[in-house]
């Protein structure tokens, strides 16, 4: 291209050095030329010692989370364990029920080819349920409720100039062109559907079954804020000057950019916040707790808060988690039963395939290993089940458990 | 040239071309928000920006060009990033205002694409050295220059004392003042003090 003389790289480099006050006499020569060269040139060399313009750019590069993109971007690389595996799953997947290793004992387990449906079942299982699928409610500020599987591609509503549309099943807010007031919106995954959305902000949200969150159309003012019901991940866009506000009935969440997952079912024990990249506040909103104590999460980390009963107060308490991509099994189209109680596996199931548990008796309280699909008949997920004394009889969605 | 002159350049380059995942990373980090800044400047929003600059990285990722040495591949990431996101306004049929725009503005500013790197890049420098502050004092730096937040919110924040908070900015102020210009380093101070 040009001469070094004019080498934009080279001028750069010569600008900041200046900045620094750290040229050298040949340097500031080269310099001096380049300014006196052309108009253009003299009026970049001012705006690039205003200060109000150079801080305007560098929090707008500020805003460009790096650290996360890379992750991203590397974790998407063909050429890393985790999609060989995700494919390995996959290729298996008419046989999912195999993929699961049975038992807390250890005892490895490989399912040889099934014979034809529902055999194994000695007739039990008169008929099957298929697993859940993407679907949502998207109810809008005015209250109109739209069905979100079985709307058609494209552009489905504006309110106050935010445009939403719906691609590939995903649904995605442009408020470039937003006016007034920023309405709210709720979506509801029912039980048997997950969602996957994206704020207008650029934040990606995943909705497990049975799960909600309210978020305004455009985000405005000091804060980002959303609420929130059952299990929610979370990828959030980072915007230094604007924090990201997750509350649900118990907690609320404070952010920067970070992705996180928030569990906050009302028939868990427990609500837990499991940090995966980034740093997260939680706080137990008033009436939690006593004296509202919150908790910093640094990623591997889960913040776990008690329900209050009758004999006790509800405890806010730290835990290492060192596998947390357990935990946002779900949201990678995985079941990760791994060190998981029976109760908790049928909550689970509960949710996807949209069922009602009953327990006949007191059946052992079996501690589970392994994963599957999520993407898997219901039958083959307990024919799996099975394989660990528990018993299963299904009568319409009543799945009784012995 | 830069403050990375440490960095053996030819080694960087041969890791480049070998797959090798750490020199990756490293450009990468050096300039993903600096180029998606660069392609939100001309298409106007920061989402799509940011897919473009994972494209361009992904091409880089997928075909390892040869690159003479970094001013070659800085100009392969400026130039792709340029391209790929002009052609997203051809392609983006609602942007036709948004594109007559930036070519307009292009005009009255006579901003070439030499100016624009240069540009870009003095930026980059200035927002590399904050950021690459030490852990705890650069994340407190950050906090005051970028989010404009008081020293009693980032004590609330990262849940430790107003004195710490004090204690570490003073110590980012003194490596900032070695590290980059007076205007700079003055406008911080205006920060700091009105908090």
């Amino acid at each position: 291209m040009a001469s070094s003389s004019n080498d934009p790289f080279i001028i750069a480099t010569l600008i900041f050095r200046s900045q620094q006050g750290r040229l050298t006499a040949g340097e500031q020569e080269k310099l001096d030329a380049w300014i006196s060269a052309s108009n253009e040139n003299r009026q970049l060399w001012v705006k690039l010692n205003n200060p109000d313009i150079q801080q305007q750019h560098v929090r707008a590069m500020a805003r460009f989370d790096e650290t996360a993109a890379l992750e991203r971007f590397l974790s998407n690389k063909p050429a890393t364990s985790n999609i060989r595996r995700m494919q390995f799953l996959h290729k298996w997947k008419w046989a999912a029920a195999a993929l699961v290793v049975a038992l807390g004992v250890s005892a490895y387990f490989l399912l040889a080819h099934r014979g034809q449906n529902g055999e194994r079942f000695g007739g039990k299982l008169a008929h099957d349920i298929a697993p859940g699928k993407n679907g949502a409610i998207l109810t809008l500020a005015d209250g109109t409720q739209l069905v979100l599987d079985s709307l058609g591609e494209g552009k489905i509503a504006t309110q106050n100039g935010t445009q939403i549309s719906l691609n590939n099943n995903e649904l995605k807010y442009d408020a470039s062109a937003a006016t007034g007031e920023a309405a709210l919106n709720t979506i509801t995954t029912p039980k048997g559907r997950q969602y996957h959305v994206i704020l207008p902000d650029g934040t990606e949200v995943w909705l497990n079954a049975a799960s909600s969150i309210r978020y305004p159309v455009a985000f405005k003012g000091q804060e980002r804020r959303v609420k929130i019901s059952g299990e929610v991940y979370f990828e959030v866009a980072s915007k230094s000057w604007q924090p990201f506000v997750v509350e649900t009935d118990q907690i609320k969440l404070e952010v920067l950019g970070t992705s996180f997952n928030v569990n906050t079912y009302n028939d868990e024990k427990t609500i837990r916040t499991t940090l995966l990249t980034g740093a997260v506040k939680v706080t137990p909103l008033p009436g939690m707790l006593p004296a509202t104590r919150h908790k910093v999460l640094v990623p591997g980390q889960t913040a776990v808060l008690s329900r209050p009963d009758a004999s006790e107060a509800a405890t806010l308490t730290v835990t290492e988690t060192p596998d947390p991509d357990k935990i946002i099994a779900w949201k990678n189209g995985l079941f990760n039963f791994d060190g998981m109680d029976l109760y908790s596996v049928m909550r689970q199931l509960e949710r996807w395939y949209n069922i009602e548990v009953q327990y006949v008796g007191k059946p052992d309280n079996v501690i589970f290993k392994g994963k599957m699909h999520r993407n898997t008949n219901l039958s083959d997920v307990l024919e799996v089940l099975e394989t660990m004394d528990v018993n299963f009889e299904l009568k319409g969605n009543i799945l009784y458990v012995r | 040239m830069s403050r990375k002159s440490s960095y053996n350049e030819s080694q960087l380059l041969r890791g480049l071309t070998s797959g090798d995942t750490l020199h990756y990373s490293y450009i990468f980090k050096e300039y993903y928000s600096a180029l998606s800044h660069y392609a939100e400047t001309i298409i106007g929003e920061p989402g799509h920006a940011e897919d473009i600059v994972q494209d361009v990285f992904e091409r880089l990722w997928q075909k390892p060009y040869a690159f003479e040495d970094l001013r070659h591949l800085k100009d392969f990431l400026y130039k792709a990033t340029r391209n790929a996101a002009l052609n997203f306004l051809k392609g983006a049929q609602h942007s036709k205002e948004r594109q007559a725009k930036f070519l307009h503005e292009q005009e009255e500013e006579a901003t070439s694409e030499d100016l624009d790197i240069i540009r870009m890049e003095v930026f980059r420098m200035v927002y590399r050295e904050i950021s690459g502050l030490p852990e705890q004092c650069g994340k407190i730096v950050r906090m005051s220059y970028i989010d404009g937040l008081k020293n009693e919110q980032i004590a609330e924040i990262l849940s430790i004392s107003l004195q710490t908070v004090k204690n570490q900015k003073t110590r980012g102020m003194k490596l900032l003042r070695m590290r980059l210009s007076p205007v700079i380093v003055a406008l911080f101070l205006l920060y700091s003090h009105h908090s």
